[in-house]
């Protein structure tokens, strides 16, 4: 997944950042109210996890402000004013769901899953492509009963494709999925990834399920 | 539970009981006396006529017959007379009393009288009758020989019918008086609870008001003239009950707000060194102490508002060196102050100052914390102290004049979010109660540019 995480506390933000990275998931952080909205804006994310009290705009500004712009993107708010009139505040600014500090890590990952899920209209926490299974919940993947074990950011990408099955995705879009805006990664990593998760996915004999479309991508199907 | 309707309804059907009985018994004996005195000068006017009648004629006592028979002495009458000698010697009696041969009273029952006054009096004939007497001496006219001067009357008439009318009466009247009390203690009971409803409504209006719903209080124009007061009243207090649950819940989620950021922190990096080991490094163990600390610190700053607004903290006067203490306030703080090139100019008065120790260092270190936490960078903080007051003044470009009513307010911050960790927006809050319980004032000025956060101490403040 491709997150943004906006949140003014630092060691928050940091800490936030690096669990998710660690997940395999991209992640950009925003502290404050003016820079999240307009990464929001502008980034194709999978989830927004957004604090409600940022300096400079609000956090129910922001969400505000997405929403009045057509941002579609699944947001989580994370609010240190527990109270139900304030959960019932978020909820109508346009907030998909509310999460009260303090939190679990694994709390916020199933409740993140769960709003890509929702996004994909993939209700399922499994998502099968042909004989290819994949546990979005329990992060693990398997091929005709054999499990095949993947590293984080293996295991994004196959989600991410997995999630569009049968659509061509380009270069560009995978890479600005797996990878955070600001880590620029080297130009062939997505060509490398995409290697190494076939080569995984494919035990010999079996028939592959990534191809290539040349000048165009890459596209998961049976 | 004592019950005022049923305390009222039993002294009001006491009372009207009571006063019931009283009417009926005064009527009673004020009819009794009314028909005894009618009755005696029915009686006395009677012996006057038998005494006026009679008369000496050719040295005979004679009684005008007419008169006799008149007054209804006559034969077959119902009154009678007998006249006597002093001696007791039977001298006449009436015709009525030739059916009683033996006579109906004893003569010796009435003693003949001293005076020539009448007197009246009760007794009763032999037969049982009840009866009234009139007992006189007299002398009959004419009595020229002086031979009848030693003549005594005494008329008589039954009061059987007088009996009877007040009988009669006391039947009536103790009928009359049960009806009238049985049909008062209903009308007494009904009169009450329609008199009571109105007390009832505020009653259950006061029970309806929840404490989620204080601002709904009571309508003074639903009730009438005598409860209204109480309603408003009760609003008044209602208003108050509400403003300080408001204030607690305000405190409250406020507490609890600023501890769940920093609680998330920890939560946060504890699940992260727990998830991958590679992560619990002495480095992040310090970040968690770091926050734990700030916690702390949060914790002892409440508490120490906590024991000043409740006034647990009693204050221990003892003489103060300004000078050093405001030293060490600032020393305190000039790491940070340094870091953000703020530059702290003291101003200080000498003379005795005699406070609370505890409760002055809070005042000081908060006001100076707070301004050098908040002034902008590279500008002056300035503090003007004198055994009279303490004033502490910065530079604050985002204030705005209306935050001056909100400043003292626990947990108040211009800028709500956690970029400022290390202050909770407590500071002003704790000067505000420390300077309250050394009984003195607490106040904000803001002028071009400049908050000023002032504690004046009224003469013989120290004393408190």
């Amino acid at each position: 997944m491709k997150l943004l995480v906006v949140e003014d506390s630092v060691r928050l933000r940091e800490t936030l950042e690096k669990a998710l990275t660690r997940m395999g998931h991209a992640v950009d952080v925003a502290a404050d109210g003016a820079d999240g909205a307009m990464m929001g804006a502008a980034g194709d994310y999978d989830a927004i996890v957004l604090d409600r009290m940022l300096p400079r705009i609000d956090g129910l500004e922001v969400l505000a402000g997405w929403r009045g712009r057509g941002v579609r993107t699944p947001v989580l708010v994370l609010t240190a004013l527990g109270d139900t009139d304030e959960k019932v505040r978020g909820l109508r600014a346009g907030a998909d769901d509310y999460l009260a500090k303090p939190f679990s890590l694994e709390e916020l990952v199933a409740r993140l899953d769960a709003l890509v899920r929702r996004r994909y209209d993939q209700p399922d926490p499994v998502i099968r492509v042909g004989p290819l299974v994949i546990d979005t919940a329990a992060r693990t993947a398997s091929r005709g009963g054999g499990e095949i074990v993947l590293q984080a950011r293996e295991f994004a990408l196959l989600e991410y494709l997995a999630r569009r099955c049968g659509r061509v995705m380009s270069r560009e879009q995978i890479e600005a999925h797996l990878y955070p805006e600001t880590s620029g990664p080297l130009s062939n990593a997505v060509d490398a990834a995409i290697c190494s998760l076939r080569r995984k996915i494919t035990p010999p004999g079996t028939e592959p399920l990534i191809h290539t479309r040349r000048g165009m991508g890459y596209v998961l199907q049976p | 539970m004592k019950s005022i309707h049923r305390h009222l309804s039993l002294r009001l059907c006491l009372v009207v009981g009571a006063l019931l009985l009283l009417t009926g018994a005064g009527v009673f004996l004020a009819m009794k006396h009314l028909l005894r005195a009618q009755f005696d000068e029915t009686l006395t006017a009677k012996a006057r006529a038998i005494i006026t009648a009679s008369e000496i004629d050719d040295g005979e006592f004679e009684i005008d017959l007419t008169v006799q028979d008149f007054a209804g002495f006559g034969t077959g009458g119902s009154d009678y007379f007998e006249i006597r000698r002093l001696d007791g010697r039977l001298f006449q009696r009436s015709p009525s009393l030739a059916l009683h041969p033996g006579g109906l009273w004893d003569g010796a029952d009435f003693a003949p009288p001293q005076g020539n006054d009448g007197i009246v009096g009760e007794g009763a004939f032999r037969d049982g009758r009840s009866a009234r007497f009139y007992v006189q001496r007299f002398q009959p006219k004419d009595d020229e020989r002086q031979r009848f001067r030693d003549l005594y009357l005494v008329v008589a008439s039954p009061d059987g019918a007088v009996r009877r009318q007040l009988a009669v009466l006391a039947v009536v009247l103790g009928i009359a008086g049960a009806a009238a009390i049985f049909l008062t203690i209903p009308s007494i009971r009904i009169g009450l609870a329609r008199g009571m409803r109105p007390l009832e409504r505020l009653t259950s209006d006061v029970a309806a008001i929840r404490p989620g719903n204080f601002g709904r209080g009571l309508d003074p124009a639903d009730y009438p003239e005598e409860l209204a007061p109480v309603a408003r009243r009760l609003n008044e207090w209602i208003a108050r009950i509400g403003d300080s649950f408001e204030r607690e819940r305000r405190f409250s989620a406020n507490a609890a707000h600023e501890l769940r950021t920093p609680l998330a922190e920890l939560r946060v990096m504890a699940d992260l060194g727990a998830t991958w080991s590679d992560e619990a490094t002495p480095e992040r163990c310090r970040e968690m102490l770091a926050v734990i600390s700030e916690i702390e610190a949060l914790l002892e700053k409440l508490s120490l508002l906590g024991s000043a607004e409740s006034g647990r903290h009693v204050p221990e006067i003892a003489g103060i060196d300004l000078e050093k203490s405001l030293g060490q306030a600032i020393a305190r703080h000039e790491a940070l102050a340094a870091k953000r090139r703020i530059r702290i100019v003291p101003h200080v008065m000498p003379g005795a100052f005699r406070s609370d120790p505890v409760l002055w260092n809070a005042i000081v270190q908060n006001l100076i914390g707070n301004a050098v936490a908040h002034a902008p960078e590279g500008s002056d903080v300035v503090i003007e102290a004198s055994p009279e007051r303490l004033v502490v003044s910065n530079s604050a470009p985002n204030f705005e004049p209306a935050d001056l009513d909100r400043m003292f307010e626990p947990f108040w911050r211009g800028d709500p979010s956690h970029a400022s960790r290390s202050h909770a927006g407590l500071g002003l809050s704790i000067v505000k109660a420390c300077a309250a319980l050394l009984g003195a004032n607490c106040s904000g000025r803001f002028d071009n540019g400049i908050l000023s956060v002032a504690v004046e101490w009224p003469p013989n403040a120290a004393d408190v």
